[in-house]
């Protein structure tokens, strides 16, 4: 992990000292050393400040997305993890971002921790966590630390994942990691909940979505989300979400965003690690996807060539009683 | 806003099963109503007086009319509403007869829902804005498709009142089935000698252009402005050289299945298909042809006389652009050999279709105009033999639910008839005649008359009854055609040994009709025929504007109706082309560009094109719908992620407060 | 028009406003379903009464959010009708929508909907028997379901 730490500064320092991009985007430490946050690097002799471990979740090519206040015609220079990379092939396939203009540095990936899941074993706040080969150690304020193996503490859409190592970039930081044999997408634990009657299913979402508090975290993380001020969940014209916070309309909020990355979603999970409140968002998207995949064999970011789902038909889609 | 509601009796036919009176009443508590009327006929002119009474009285500014379908009043009402001084999108119509007190026997139910559509129509008009319409400048040139009977009249008419006419049709000659035609009922007249006269002037026309051997392949744009790639067939013979000889066919050594004659005959391999065809042409059949299958031959090129073959020509697009097209792709005859196995399925030689016997009828036929028996044809060192013994049967593929044609095809009583007396003509007075029929449909002008005459004058012996069986045996050392059936009239089954059995084979949609409907986007119904815009009022447009029907692509009929309904036609598309400006639908898609995100998913997805990039002052580009192309489908509407698309008349906040209007009480 | 087939229930009918009503939304195209729902009208062909039009001009309008909003609303069932793939009056409308709506079809029921309450179907301008066959299957099965609670959607 610490050879794509080195190898990151060092690709980021020599697109910077040669002038290739203006700024370069990766992960850095945060408040303290269990928190991984976001990157904006602008010199070389910033670049020791970028850092990589199974911290990094960030999905950084929400950062790409045009209408960013940078100057003119900047060059961006952008870490991606294998999941971050389908995101990249998703915006370039609807042409958001400028292939021109970005420098992309691969990382592959073994997985990415969820410190939510470490946290939930203290009471107290978690001050450090550090990565010895598959064991992961919390230290927390009050000095208790505890120890755990790092493949119970990965991301669900870890689990499931297909593409660890980024297929759209210009220089990788490692070697690639072993690839799964087959590409077919696995779903993870969508079942569970399919299994559930439909008084079930509502109660349970109602329980998730009586928390959400409408902070926008999911739809600022989400990198195919572009429509930022003119959202149509800020807007009173057309009336779709109204400004009142109930469930219902909490709902309703979470099911526009849906719908309107129906079809462009990349599965990176991104959504569901910004939401303060832990509203399961990544299953509602994976059971989209997943019925996406159904009905068209067709996976959002995957290749450069295909237009988003919705934006084209087939004359015999395969579905839809004649 | 003040909105004026008016609800109509329409005689009982709401009121029957609707308090109209009622639920006009109830509206006055809705928000902003501050009019509300019931009226018998709403309208009638004393109806519309009322509303625009209302309008102008109460200093109404919205209407809606309860009554019956939009399609039906819509655009009656919005001349209502204009006429008193309102803007016609003001206006909104709540269906609560085709799809309440129609559809519904209890009274108060049937009331309580007309009042939930009401409301829905209620909530929806405070949506509406003020409109004016766009103009668009008009393309005057008129395309037919088909050059049968329906388009060389609407051609000729619409020739004759100065228009550029282009006739496109996908065979080597116009005169399409009535060309093939003996004679017409009821006046027994040579159908050629009525039809080739037309097909000679509209070739002559200075007006018209006949492409023939062409067909339509992509047709783009909107009513006063299509562009249409027409491909012109390869021949393999050069038209502009061909003199329509004939040496070529008599030379050419090669036998093809003759498409004319209905499969009675062969034909060569590069043919004319009759004598008097426009344009008289040569054509190969590549299929059948042995340089391009064997490459041996060449016979056609050595004789030809004007050095018009051509084995390299190549199919050949052009784009031309038209004002109007106008539909007269003509019929086809039911294939009743794929269901019609109790009748031999087309194995037995003496039975065969009523064109087929058109055909042999026919001086200029395969056999001259000869009565033949198929089966004694072609054998060696004998005559074919004249049938002493034929048997008409009606109905083959019409008025029959178990082969999925349940309609008539109007036609097959009459040429039936008419069949029957030539028969008794050209085989002579003795022959016996046979028609099994159901009924008798002779409706036009002279009709029932000539089929008493083949009853009385030429003692045809009409059955009624239907025929179960056809088979082959041999009687008396002959072959013969045994017909089993029924006469009703007398209660009794019937036998008829046949020499010849003729199948009165319905009609059906042209071949390849569907397939280009879709082309044109107009409507077609499960047989596909094309659908008329409205079955009484409105029998030759279809619901895509600019594009019209003539003759029996619309559904079967006679000569007479078809070339009636043709110039009606021709009258139609005077009339849309008589201004030089078009008004068109204010009902489209706007762009709220402040808001546009730039995301171009608009100029993706819409089939016309009309949102493009539009370079903004400061350099950036926002999408910009082209008012005289959008089409006011929504497409684009409801793919815009941030909602910045207004479609006049039909808006998102409009379809949510009809549906919170019906869900919160 | 072919055969009528007489399926209203005449008997055991809910008065509109009772506990049981349900309320049932249709989303229609103008050129075809709404066409088709007028032809069954002319050929007083019987149907369910809790139907409720809306007119569109084309399905291509129609945006999945609708139909949620219509259950987020309190409706107990959303019928969405057009033209048959390739005859859409715009020529493209329904192949865009017929997307979209298997995917709605799909998500529905993992959002607590059950399957019977939503369809999407194709009914033409001549088809006004298949209408009045489509309202009354479909208006059935929701009734059969009763109205919907829902605390999500």
């Amino acid at each position: 992990m610490s050879d794509r730490q080195a190898k990151i500064r060092e690709l980021a320092a020599a697109a910077l000292s040669e002038g290739r991009v203006d700024y370069f985007i990766g992960w850095k430490q945060g408040f303290n050393p269990s928190e991984v946050i976001p990157a904006f690097v602008r010199s070389a002799d910033e670049v020791d400040e970028l850092v990589w471990n199974p911290l990094a979740h960030h999905n950084l090519t929400t950062f790409l997305k045009r209408k960013m206040p940078d100057p003119p015609n900047a060059r961006i220079g952008v870490c991606v993890k294998g999941c971050d990379s389908r995101t990249l092939v998703a915006l370039l396939q609807e042409e958001l971002v400028d292939k021109e203009r970005i420098y992309v540095v691969g990382v592959p990936c073994d997985g990415i921790v969820n410190r939510r899941r470490i946290e939930k074993e203290f009471p107290d706040e978690v001050v450090d966590i550090s990565f010895a080969g598959d064991t992961v150690t919390a230290v927390t304020r009050a000095g208790d630390s505890m120890e755990f193996a790092k493949g119970d503490l990965l991301f669900d859409h870890c689990n499931t994942c297909r593409y660890p190592n980024p297929f759209y970039a210009d220089d990788l930081a490692a070697d690639p990691v072993p690839e799964p044999e087959d590409r077919t997408p696995m779903w993870g634990s969508i079942e569970e909940f399919e299994a559930l009657s439909p008084a079930e299913k509502d109660a349970k979402l109602a329980e998730a979505f009586e928390t959400c508090i409408r902070c926008f975290a999911c739809i600022h993380a989400c990198p195919v989300c572009v429509c930022w001020d003119q959202c149509v969940n800020r807007s009173r014209r057309p009336a779709l979400v109204g400004q009142r916070v109930d469930t219902k309309e909490n709902l309703m909020f979470q099911m526009v965003h849906m719908f309107h990355v129906a079809g462009r979603c990349p599965s990176c999970g991104a959504c569901d690690r910004a939401c303060p409140v832990e509203i399961p968002l990544y299953l509602l998207h994976r059971k989209m996807n997943k019925e996406l995949y159904d009905m068209l064999g067709f996976e959002p970011g995957v290749s450069l060539e295909e237009k988003p789902a919705f934006q084209t038909f087939k004359l015999d889609d395969p579905f839809g009683e004649h | 806003m003040r909105i004026g509601v008016f609800v109509c009796h329409c005689g009982t036919n709401i009121a029957g099963t609707v308090n109209s009176k009622g639920i006009a009443a109830r509206a006055a508590e809705l928000k902003d109503v501050v009019h509300t009327e019931d009226l018998i006929y709403t309208c009638s002119e004393p109806g519309q007086s009322a509303i625009q009474k209302a309008i102008i009285e109460k200093g109404l500014t919205r209407v809606v009319v309860a009554a019956c379908s939009p399609h039906m009043h819509e655009v009656t009402f919005r001349r209502t509403v204009e006429g008193a001084g309102l803007n016609p999108y003001l206006f909104e119509m709540a269906n609560i007869r085709e799809h309440c007190s129609w559809i519904h026997d209890d009274y108060d139910m049937a009331t309580e829902k007309a009042y939930e559509i009401l409301k829905m129509s209620v909530a929806k008009v405070r949506q509406l804005e003020a409109l004016v319409p766009n103009e668009v400048s008009v393309n005057k040139d008129v395309l037919v498709i088909g050059g049968g009977v329906a388009g060389i009249q609407t051609a000729l008419d619409l020739a004759d009142a100065g228009l550029k006419v282009t006739i496109v049709e996908r065979e080597t000659t116009i005169g399409g089935t009535m060309a093939r035609l003996d004679k017409t009922f009821p006046t027994i007249d040579c159908s050629a000698c009525i039809l080739t006269p037309r097909m000679v002037d509209a070739a002559q026309h200075e007006n018209i252009e006949i492409m023939a051997y062409c067909e339509v392949d992509k047709v783009q744009g909107y009513v006063g402005n299509f562009t249409v790639d027409i491909r012109k067939k390869a021949a393999m013979v050069d038209w502009v050289k061909c003199i329509g000889c004939e040496i070529c066919m008599q030379k050419c050594p090669a036998k093809a299945p003759d498409v004319f004659n209905v499969g009675l005959a062969e034909t060569k391999a590069i043919y004319i298909p009759f004598p008097q065809a426009v344009p008289k042409r040569a054509a190969i059949q590549v299929e059948h042809c042995r340089w391009f299958q064997q490459g041996k031959c060449k016979v056609c090129e050595r004789v030809c006389p004007a050095d018009a073959i051509d084995y390299e020509q190549q199919d050949e697009y052009v784009q031309k652009e038209f004002g109007a097209i106008v539909m007269a792709t003509g019929l086809d005859v039911f294939p009743w050999e794929e269901y019609y196995h109790e009748y031999g399925s087309g194995n037995i030689p003496d039975v065969i279709s009523g064109l087929q016997y058109e055909r042999m009828l026919n001086a200029s036929g395969p056999t001259s105009g000869h009565v033949v028996r198929p089966s004694t044809q072609g054998i060696k060192g004998q005559e074919p033999e004249e049938p002493k013994t034929v048997v008409f049967i009606q109905c083959v593929g019409s008025r029959d639910e178990s082969v999925g044609r349940p309609y008539c095809s109007s036609v097959c009583c009459m040429y039936t008839a008419k069949q029957a007396i030539l028969t008794k003509s050209h085989a002579g007075m003795d022959t016996e005649v046979y028609v099994f029929y159901i009924d008798i449909r002779a409706t036009g002008k002279g009709y029932e008359e000539f089929v008493k005459r083949a009853q009385t004058e030429f003692n045809v012996k009409y059955v009624r009854g239907r025929v179960s069986k056809l088979y082959e045996d041999v009687i008396d050392g002959s072959r013969k055609v045994i017909v089993r059936g029924v006469d009703t009239l007398l209660g009794k089954q019937v036998e008829v040994a046949a020499d010849l059995v003729v199948l009165a084979s319905g009609i059906t949609a042209a071949d390849g009709a569907v397939q280009l409907a879709q082309k044109l986007n107009i409507s077609y119904d499960e047989w596909g025929f094309y659908k008329e815009s409205h079955p009484k009022l409105r029998p030759v447009e279809t619901n895509t504007a600019g594009i019209f029907l003539a003759g029996a692509c619309q559904s079967p009929k006679d000569i007479p109706t078809a070339v009636a309904q043709a110039s009606g036609t021709a009258a139609k598309v005077l009339g849309l082309l008589s201004r030089d400006k078009l008004k068109t639908s204010p009902q489209i898609a706007i762009v709220e560009q402040n808001r546009c995100v730039s995301c171009w998913k608009c100029v993706e997805v819409c089939p016309f094109s009309a949102p493009q990039k539009q370079e903004q002052r400061d350099g950036t580009f926002k999408s910009h719908i082209i008012e005289t192309v959008c089409q006011g489908c929504g497409i684009c509407v409801a793919t815009c992620p941030v909602n910045c698309i207004t479609l006049k008349g039909f808006t998102t906040d409009a379809i949510i407060d009809q549906i919170e209007e019906l869900l919160l009480a | 028009m072919a055969q009528a087939t007489d399926t209203t229930q005449a008997a055991g009918t809910t008065p509109p406003g009772a506990e049981d009503d349900v309320k049932v939304v249709g989303i229609v195209c103008n050129w075809c379903s709404y066409a088709g729902a007028d032809g069954a009208g002319t050929a007083r062909l019987k149907q369910e009464f809790e139907m409720r039009l809306l007119r569109v001009p084309c399905t291509g309008r129609i945006d999945p959010l609708f139909a949620i909003k219509a259950f987020e609303k309190g409706a107990d069932g959303v019928l969405i009708s057009g033209c048959h793939p390739g005859d859409c009056h715009y020529s493209e409308g329904n192949y865009y929508a017929r997307r979209k709506f298997e995917l709605l079809d799909r998500m529905l029921p993992f959002l607590g909907v059950e399957p019977d309450r939503f369809k999407y179907t194709w009914v033409s301008a001549s088809e006004g028997a298949r209408w009045q066959k489509v309202v009354n299957e479909f208006v059935t099965k929701v009734k059969a379901l009763g109205p919907r609670e829902g605390r999500a959607l």
